[in-house]
């Protein structure tokens, strides 16, 4: 298991540095020029070209690329083009909020959707089964930013419950990542209905129930255990959609995390955050799908890494 | 498309009608009294400011940040006039390249360090300096020197003189009537002598609102300033809240959390036509130009004729009414219809699909013309792009929409390779000027904000020289006559003046819709917790 967690590790530095040499490349040809964000409307010709030498923006590719590589490779992400702000402490005050909320999403969704799912799957076909299904259907369907209003609409509007947007404590914290969770909740009680089904329907259950064990035992000890193998899967799929897909939801919030930070440097080409950004974000999705297989080899006793 | 088992099908029409229920209770809600507040709340900005530094404030949420927290030697009310702030009065010599501004006495920093004429030449210089990579030094350009400063070539500043610790003699490169405007701009701001790395982030200012704290793109805190030399602010405390989302934005304004308003150009007609919600409406002619840049460069746009029947076949008020609720003016002139030197009388270019045609054949393109109409994603500026190109095809212009990102359209209309550009232009100072020098002066070519790459002799002449005129009525008949010369070129297809639109709470008193974005500091607003909705 060590060893292949060290492996793991060291093929991510190769993925990392490619993540650095496509972004750069990628903002390097696109559209759009730094230097008119900074200088705003109005500008003039000659401080634009005081800018862009300042910048670096007129030194040849390789070299650009050598310039800030080499910073990355100290350690140092630079500074922000329009704000001079360090690159690393922005992510470091957004990531964790983010993190928060995606974090939370991900438990709302486990919960309810692996609750939902085993009670679908003892009676298929039932009331339960078929309104759990419809909802599934319908939380699968409604894009996040229409769910996300709908909430707003009746929990902060109509109800007062819940403030509509912002961040603060728990209270901010419940709508945002219900509405991000949404699209999850369903896809994961899908998928531990049918994951149940084929475990409880399979040999080892016939015979612990044989056995004469209780019905919960039966299901939770023997059916859930099983079924979750591939729900694990679908979790850790899932938490790296959250971290890099939670801009819509952040905006629809007002939540001030990583997502709408990267949009923000994306609309006024502010290259080094957007560099630093991306990978920064890399790294976590390279540790996730990292843990995401230690936790299936904890969870599938067939899996083995060695 | 499988059916959906019955079941399915009952769950979302009940989610379907609790969705319409809600969408109803919303519309007709009764509102509670005002909450106990001593905070003004706001929600216009859409996102983080680049920096609470005057230097860098180059968008709107910097630049209103920067209006609470400094003042500059003169500032703007919320009707845009320009009254005196840091210099109690000035003095204009007769040539007009001199100003001598004399401070007010008693003034202190937020650190309780007090205002010094020498201040005035450092804040100047800072602004202008390389290093601190704001980019915006043009509105300091007029000063003697200014340009020098700013390339390195010179280490002071040699127009701006201080004889003694109130006194502020400013040299200029030539007269300018606009100067005082200029130095109510956010970038002329007066900072404190200790300036360190971090000013962006823990600014200090004369201002009548000192900095507190700053989430970023969440909000930022302000605290009433008990020293100030001018109007106490009416709260103890003004957040301004970051809400990239105008929907979050009237959600938070129904449920009070939030003072002031924008509203959406989309729920314009849902707020005008419920009663209680048209008493909250304010509204204020806005410094803001919609318009298409034709790039008088490029093939057969060189043509006046040709651009003539661009506005002659584009239906402006079918446009301003459906897509912009009408909430705007519709325009023949690039100056604000509020602002001296405007011509409202002006006859427009009539809709006209038949001259359109004619102007083209006279022109000699009798099959039509091919054009590319670059547009932002920004929804009302899409949304804008596509009616017009609908207009246009249909006069024989075949038009070719390129819908990109602000950033590589700005780019692309700056290096010329627009042919149409549709862009929204914002007045920096409330001034003829502000529109005139930017969009048709030959100087502005590009970057300078002229996308239709217009030049004539004529027109520059007659800007330059109303900048420099100091009386009032003849600049004002100057600018109006530069204004139609370019009108009858038609260097762009002349849409609306907008009108901002709010919605303010009835516990808000004395809040005036600004005209212009930083003419609004919140000194003299109140909460009055008796006000009912």
């Amino acid at each position: 298991m060590l060893s292949f967690i060290l492996r793991r590790l060291l093929l991510a530095i190769p993925t990392l540095l490619g993540v650095l040499v496509v972004t750069f490349l990628l903002l390097f040809v696109a559209p759009g020029d730094p230097v008119a964000e900074i200088v705003g409307e109005r500008a003039d010709p000659a401080t634009v070209a005081r800018l862009r030498a300042e910048l670096r923006l007129d030194d040849p590719l390789p070299q650009q690329f050598a310039h800030y590589a080499g910073g990355v490779l100290r350690g140092d992400l630079g500074r922000s083009f329009i704000t001079n702000r360090e690159i690393s402490s922005d992510i470091a005050e957004r990531f964790p909020k983010t993190l928060l909320l995606a974090g939370t999403a991900m438990l709302f969704a486990s919960v309810l959707g692996i609750l939902l799912g085993v009670v679908s799957a003892r009676r298929p076909g039932g009331w339960v089964d078929r309104t759990a299904l419809g909802g599934a259907y319908l939380g699968i369907s409604f894009p996040v930013y229409w769910v996300g209003l709908l909430f707003i609409l009746l929990f902060a509007v109509q109800l007062r419950w819940l403030p509509a947007s912002g961040y603060g404590g728990l209270k901010y914290l419940v709508l945002p990542a219900l509405a991000l969770g949404m699209r999850s909740i369903a896809f994961l009680a899908r998928v531990t209905r049918s994951a149940m089904l084929e475990v409880l329907n399979s040999d080892f259950v016939r015979t612990a129930r044989a056995k004469g064990l209780g019905e919960r035992t039966v299901t939770l000890r023997h059916g859930l255990r099983n079924a979750l193998i591939p729900v694990v899967t679908v979790l850790g799929l899932d938490f790296g959609y959250y971290l890099t897909g939670s801009i819509l939801t952040e905006t629809i919030f007002s939540w001030p995390g990583l997502g709408r930070y990267v949009v923000n440097a994306i609309g006024r080409r502010d290259l080094p955050a957007i560099q630093g950004a991306v990978l920064f974000l890399s790294a976590v999705f390279v540790m996730v799908n990292l843990l995401t297989d230690v936790a299936y080899a904890k969870t599938d006793p067939r899996v083995r890494y060695d | 498309m499988r059916r959906l088992p019955r079941p399915v099908r009952s769950v979302s029409a009940a989610a379907l009608t609790a969705l319409a229920a809600v969408s109803v209770l919303s519309a007709c809600r009764g509102g509670d009294a005002a909450p106990d507040r001593r905070a003004f709340v706001d929600s216009r900005d859409t996102y983080d400011p680049r920096s609470l530094d005057p230097a860098l404030s180059t968008d709107v949420p910097t630049g209103r940040a920067v209006s609470y927290l400094f003042d500059g030697l003169v500032r703007f009310t919320p009707d845009a006039r320009v009254v005196p702030a840091l210099a109690a009065r000035w003095d204009v010599s007769p040539d007009g390249l001199t100003y001598t501004f004399h401070l007010r006495q008693g003034v202190t920093f937020h650190d309780g360090t007090p205002l010094k004429a020498a201040l005035v030449t450092s804040s100047f210089q800072r602004a202008l300096d390389p290093a601190v990579r704001g980019g915006r030094g043009w509105p300091l350009y007029p000063i003697r020197g200014a340009r020098e400063f700013s390339d390195g070539k010179a280490t002071s500043l040699a127009g701006v003189r201080t004889p003694d610790d109130s006194t502020v003699v400013v040299t200029l490169t030539e007269p300018l009537a606009i100067f005082p405007k200029l130095l109510a701009m956010p970038v002329a701001a007066i900072v404190p002598e200790k300036v360190g790395p971090d000013f962006g982030q823990n600014p200090v200012g004369t201002g009548p609102w000192k900095f507190v704290e700053w989430k970023h793109d969440d909000y930022v805190k302000f605290a009433r300033f008990e020293k100030y030399w001018g109007q106490q602010p009416g709260a103890d405390t003004l957040i301004a809240r970051i809400i990239p989302e105008p929907s979050t934005a009237v959600a938070e304004f129904e449920s009070g959390t939030v003072d002031v308003l924008q509203v959406p150009e989309g729920e314009t007609r849902s707020w005008e036509q419920t009663d209680e919600k048209s008493a909250r409406l304010q509204s204020a002619p806005a410094l803001i130009l919609y318009h298409v840049a034709i790039n008088t460069t490029r093939g057969p746009l060189g043509d006046p004729r040709v651009r003539q029947a661009l506005n002659h076949a584009v239906d402006t008020r079918a446009i301003l009414d459906q897509l912009l609720a009408g909430r705007g003016r519709l325009s023949a002139s690039v100056i604000a219809p509020s602002l001296e030197g405007a011509d409202t009388a002006r006859a427009r270019y009539a809709y006209d699909v038949n001259k359109a045609k004619q102007l083209l054949a006279a022109a000699g393109h009798p099959t039509g013309i091919d054009v590319e109409l670059w547009s932002s994603q920004d929804a009302t500026i899409a949304r804008l792009a596509q009616s017009i190109q609908g207009y246009l095809n249909a006069a024989g212009i075949r038009t070719k929409l390129v819908q990109r990102d602000a950033s590589a359209v700005r780019e692309a209309a700056r290096n010329g390779q627009a042919d149409l550009f549709v862009k929204t232009w914002y007045a920096d100072y409330p001034d003829a000027d502000a529109f005139l020098y930017p969009l048709l002066h030959s100087a502005s070519k590009g970057v300078g904000g002229n996308y239709s790459f217009y030049g004539s002799a004529a027109v520059d002449s007659l800007i330059t020289l109303a900048r420099r005129t100091q009386d009032d009525a003849q600049r004002a008949a100057l600018s109006r006559q530069a204004d139609s010369l370019a009108f009858a070129d038609a260097p762009m297809i002349y849409l609306f003046h907008y009108n901002e639109l709010y919605a303010v709470q009835p516990w808000i008193r004395g809040f005036q819709v600004p005209t212009i974005f930083n003419g609004q500091r919140w000194q003299d607003v109140k909460i009055d917790a008796t006000g009912t909705r």
